[in-house]
């Protein structure tokens, strides 16, 4: 934001950058192989308007997805969270549609002039415990999220940061390594 | 960009209020610099240095005249995730997040820096809201720490404070100092009445600078949360549970008024030209409005 946006009191929010979305497909192998970590689905998570317009775009989202999906066999729903955000949810066997298919939504969105509300993609892996990848569309960045109880596995996330640092493009600032409360995937 | 999201003529405005008080600003210190004694000089680096402590401990100022108490994720997991989720889609850092315990329903931001930011909730707003109109609120608060209002408003109200507070000593102790031939007199009635009218006017217009930041940040919530409709109810809620609170429960806290989302004086007792914030109607209307727009 610039000093006369400070100055004059302007609120603008960024842009959402979705490209980095697909860093994910090539660190699933390693992800899959060097951590033996298992995909189970993934998501996107927005903030709905208060519009028509929103309702015009949520329905042809619904049917971009189910045209899609039926293609690539994808499995889709779409919930909304206690905070009143809305999830499009995937699964698939490939991860390779997961990741083109939650592009693809982004996209959708951000054509209908929607990509400002954009909160997060998530990724969810699975081992002993849940692992989740957290995209975060204003800083084009991903970071870890390992709940543990009401808590979060910070050293366990840790790790998989100096993993998977070169695959990915991770937020260097752990403060911006929001949790994510009642993530329905 | 979209349409909605900017206000030209509250642009304007508020760029006219703060080249008005710059204008001011620049003929008090032109006064000052003519007629300056040791003693204007004294108070001058006496309120620089304040202004200095105030810059930085502000946060803890207000946090401890308030009674705010800082809360971690573990104690307060829905008000943390909320901020949290405005701050990603805001980009915004996250600030702290702290509760007062308050039978007045309101909130409040603070700090010099959007790094040092605290966000504060009353135990009552949390209670009387529901999730969307809390999160109106806070997406209030966090336009405010985005457009840096505590800073803009300490630095705009600096030179209108030593205005009053030359004034208020003169009048007590007169000019001070051994000076006490013509000239010196005449210098001392030119500062005194010059100071006056800084005051007064600096005043109002910081008054109206603060109206237009709040209603900036109304704005800024509409775009954060895309709902304009969850602030204006909860406005609403908050200005009507206000009325009927009790005077001294509102004294308490009258002091923290310019960063409250709105203030604690009950009734329309003061008028529209001296307060910080402007009127509920006004805003709701305001809200009404971006929503109609946003539809286009």
């Amino acid at each position: 934001m610039g000093f006369l946006d400070t100055l004059l009191g302007k609120s603008k929010l960024p842009k959402p950058k979705p490209d980095k979305l697909f860093a994910m497909s090539t660190a699933y192998v390693t992800l899959s192989t060097n951590l033996s970590l298992a995909q189970a689905g993934a998501g996107i998570c927005f903030k709905p308007l208060e519009a028509s317009r929103f309702s015009r775009a949520e329905i042809e989202l619904r049917e971009l997805l189910q045209q899609s999906c039926k293609e690539t066999n994808t499995q889709y729903s779409i919930k909304k969270d206690s905070y009143g955000y809305l999830w499009v949810i995937l699964n698939d066997p490939e991860f390779e549609d997961l990741v083109t298919t939650l592009y693809m939504v982004s996209e959708t969105l951000t054509d209908h002039d929607f990509g400002e509300q954009l909160l997060c993609a998530v990724f969810k892996f699975k081992d002993e415990s849940v692992v989740y990848w957290i995209y975060n569309f204003k800083q084009a960045k991903y970071y870890p999220y390992v709940p543990k109880g009401e808590q979060r596995d910070s050293s366990y996330e840790f790790r998989l940061r100096s993993i998977m640092e070169r695959e990915l493009p991770i937020e260097k600032e752990a403060e911006r390594w929001y949790p994510l409360k009642d993530i329905p995937i | 960009m979209k349409k909605w999201y900017s206000d030209l003529g509250l642009q304007a405005r508020m760029l006219l209020t703060m080249f008005l008080l710059a204008v001011l600003y620049l003929f008090f210190l032109a006064v000052i610099l003519t007629f300056r004694n040791a003693w204007t000089d004294i108070l001058i680096i006496f309120m620089l240095v304040m202004l200095f402590l105030q810059f930085f401990f502000s946060d803890k100022m207000v946090l401890w005249s308030t009674g705010a108490r800082l809360v971690t994720e573990q104690e307060e997991p829905r008000l943390h995730e909320t901020v949290s989720r405005l701050c990603a889609i805001a980009d915004l850092p996250k600030p702290k997040v702290a509760i007062v315990d308050s039978n007045v329903p309101n909130a409040f931001a603070t700090g010099r820096s959007k790094g040092s930011a605290v966000v504060a909730v009353t135990t009552s707003l949390k209670q009387k809201l529901s999730q969307p109109e809390l999160e109106a609120v806070l997406a209030h608060e966090l336009s405010h720490v985005k457009n840096r209002d505590m800073l803009v408003i300490t630095i705009a109200s600096f030179l209108s404070t030593v205005a009053a507070l030359l004034v208020r000593n003169m009048l007590f102790f007169g000019m001070g100092g051994g000076d006490r031939d013509r000239k010196g007199a005449g210098a001392a009635i030119i500062i005194f009445v010059v100071s006056i009218v800084v005051w007064i006017i600096s005043f109002l217009l910081i008054r109206a600078l603060s109206r237009y930041r709040e209603f900036a940040a109304d704005r800024g919530s509409a775009i954060i949360t895309g709902r304009p409709s969850n602030l204006a109810s909860a406005l609403m809620k908050i200005s009507g549970v206000m009325e009927n609170v009790p005077t001294r429960d509102l004294r308490e806290v009258e002091a923290m008024n310019a960063f409250f989302i709105i203030p604690a004086v009950s009734g329309e007792s003061l008028m529209n030209l001296f307060s910080t914030h402007p009127s509920v109607e006004a805003r709701i209307r305001a809200l009404e409005e971006m929503e109609q727009r946003m539809e286009f």
